[in-house]
């Protein structure tokens, strides 16, 4: 008995010393600015160098890394941004103006549609919600397909777009406009997609699709395109287009949920859920994986008063910070080591650093 | 007497279509109290075929059309990240197994987000005049599964009264891309031509600035049927939608500008012809007009 005890703390201590791993150093967030957007205080001069594109609600611009708006305006019906492009258009209008970050016009698209810009891509769906037109940089049409059911949600990789539609499918698109991939999942008693990604790399799609019950299907490239690696069925369906991520070296895909950010591993093998105060609002992810969400914890848009919530968390699900703060309109994006937060007309940019 | 059995036939095929239907879908009824037509389904929408009807009447509840499950909502300005759309806040409910109806253009925050299912005396919104729109208006579709169609709301909704017949504004031949006017009574070249309509339906109701497409458009060239385009339903395929009667013609093919439409190709043999065209609105009030041609040898190389 002693000696088979012995024994056991002996394999317990050599398991530790050969296969433990040091605990990942913890990030420590530091406040470097606050704009308050409605009297910025510093306005960028130059017209060059980076910036970083925010919308906060109905507010949207861009601003240098160290604080000063270049560029700042309330949207007309709708902003599509890129990192050096942005397009504020109206909801009844012939022709799509594109400004640079500075805001100066550098071409003008004549389309009825709606722009959208995803990864240095650029689309134009038309007002009806049912067919997609990818353009090139000169504004010229690459593709247009009309999927003759409504579009509920969209994705891109560099290569591929995945549209999923209200009939119950979800197709994947080449670049060049030709249909790769038609995918109908079947088990729901209603047909119907309500949000779909891909991964960067086009490895993966994944899908929330239909109701009674409502399913996370995650689909892995095979020689026919792609193939069903895992199917959950939700706890809690939902009736609106419902947001999921694949985020940079990170082989987890995220669906958000009221409550609760799901996660899914693209292995197929791992799932769970990362409680939230609410609904996710905003979400970006690191280079380094950490993943930054906004949930709205109260408030609305009636109301003068709100509150949100940023939960910061590695993979999968590491809770790592939370914050309350007020607010009724948010934003967040990473850049570098910076992360670009927005609430209402404030934007402050935070840096974080492994200590 | 030929006109008038023609009209009764159209009528009585009007009506098995609506009861079909009805069959197909169910009882649905209108939305809203207030039923104002504005646009019909069918319509020129610049780039595309209107896939449903228009209400106005001002900022009323809507209801379900009929007891149903709710499948999507969309609440215009609540997640930016949301694709943007033109139907403003909508909604879309699913009737048994294949039927589906779209409710857009309702007033933001107006959208019932917290039911699963709703049933007729449930409000689901307010008419509103969010999206792609220029006017408080609903904009409501049909859409049948099981055939894969958009349908004609007008076809499964309660009649409504309407004594105002569709209007003829002029009938054309095309030839050798030459659009050549007809007169009552006329001479022409003979050989291929595609016969080219502009017609509308003024509304009962409203002075609206867009008069409506009509129901139906047949023409006859010597009494026999030469086209008989009914905008019954909408079809997609291959990525273009179609209207179904129409023979495959596409919104590109089928309108040559705001009202006027090309309902097809015929040949016009040389000697007499009379040609007519009759203009329906689906309560089966008709315009006609009649067109005694002269036809020459053909000029065709």
């Amino acid at each position: 008995m002693k000696r088979s005890l012995a024994f056991g703390l002996l394999f317990t201590a050599a398991y530790i010393l050969i296969f433990s791993s040091p605990l990942k150093k913890e990030p420590i967030l530091t406040p470097v600015w606050v704009q308050n957007l409605s009297r910025p205080t510093k306005i960028a001069n130059s017209t060059n160098g980076n910036t970083v594109g925010f919308r906060i609600g109905d507010v949207f611009g861009y601003a240098t890394p160290d604080g000063a708006i270049k560029y700042l305006d309330t949207t007309q019906f709708n902003v599509a941004m890129a990192d050096k492009r942005f397009i504020n258009y109206s909801s009844v209008s012939k022709s799509l103006v594109e400004k640079n970050t500075a805001g100066r016009i550098t071409q003008t698209i004549d389309s009825r549609g709606y722009p959208i810009f995803m990864d240095g891509r650029s689309f134009v769906i038309n007002t009806d919600r049912t067919a997609l037109t990818e353009l090139d940089s000169e504004g010229s049409e690459v593709w247009s397909r009309d999927f003759g059911s409504l579009i509920t949600s969209m994705d891109v990789s560099s290569a591929l777009t995945v549209v999923g539609l209200l009939n119950g499918s979800v197709v994947v698109v080449t670049k060049d406009g030709r249909i790769e991939y038609r995918y109908t999942p079947g088990g729901s008693k209603v047909s119907v997609v309500y949000g779909c990604a891909i991964s960067s790399d086009g490895e993966y799609v994944a899908l929330v699709s239909g109701l009674d019950p409502q399913k996370f299907i995650l689909l892995a490239r095979d020689k026919n395109g792609y193939r069903p690696r895992m199917v959950v069925d939700l706890a809690v369906p939902v009736h609106h287009q419902v947001h999921l991520h694949f985020f940079p070296n990170n082989p987890y895909v995220y669906v958000e949920s009221p409550g609760a950010i799901n996660y899914f591993g693209t292995d197929g093998h791992i799932s769970g859920f990362i409680p939230v105060s609410g609904a996710v609002s905003t979400i970006s992810a690191a280079n380094d994986s950490l993943v930054f969400a906004v949930s709205k914890t109260a408030g609305g848009d009636t109301s003068n008063a709100g509150t949100a919530e940023l939960t910061v968390f590695a993979p999968p699900a590491r809770v790592i910070a939370r914050s309350v703060f007020n607010g009724r309109r948010f934003f967040v994006t990473t850049e570098g080591d910076s992360l670009f937060l927005g609430a209402d007309k404030n934007l402050m940019r935070i840096d974080y650093v492994r200590e | 007497m030929v006109r008038y059995m023609r009209s009764l036939t159209s009528a009585i095929l009007m009506m098995l279509f609506g009861l079909i239907a009805v069959g197909i879908v169910g009882a649905l009824d209108w939305p809203v109290q207030k039923e104002v037509l504005t646009a019909t389904f069918g319509e020129n929408r610049w780039d595309h075929f209107h896939d449903g009807i228009d209400i106005g009447g001002g900022e009323q509840q809507v209801h379900p059309s009929a007891d149903g499950q709710v499948l999507f909502t969309f609440d215009e300005g609540q997640d930016v990240r949301d694709l943007p759309t033109g139907l403003g806040s909508f909604m879309v409910l699913q009737h048994g197994q294949d039927i589906r109806t779209l409710y857009a253009h309702m007033k933001r925050g107006s959208v019932l987000t917290n039911k699963s299912t709703v049933s007729t005396g449930d409000v689901i919104g307010v008419v509103g005049d969010t999206g792609d729109s220029v006017g408080r208006h609903l904009h409501f579709e049909v859409i049948d599964r099981a055939k894969g169609e958009i349908i004609n709301p007008l076809t499964v909704l309660p009649s409504l009264a309407d004594t105002v017949n569709p209007v003829i504004r002029s009938v054309s031949i095309e030839q050798n891309k030459k659009i050549t006017a007809l007169r009552p009574t006329m001479t022409v070249e003979g050989g291929e031509a595609a016969l080219v309509v502009d017609v509308y339906d003024p509304s009962q109701y409203v002075e609206y600035f867009d008069p409506m497409a009509p129901y139906e458009i047949e023409a006859t060239l010597n009494g026999s049927e030469l086209f008989n385009v009914t905008y019954d339903a909408l079809k997609d395929t291959n990525g273009t939608a179609y209207l179904v009667s129409s023979d495959h013609r596409s919104f590109d093919n089928y309108y040559v500008d705001t009202w006027s439409v090309r309902l097809g190709t015929f040949s016009l043999a040389t000697g007499q012809a009379h040609l007519t065209v009759v203009a329906r609105d689906i309560a089966g009030n008709e315009t006609s007009r009649s067109y005694f041609l002269t036809v020459l040898g053909s000029n065709s190389k």
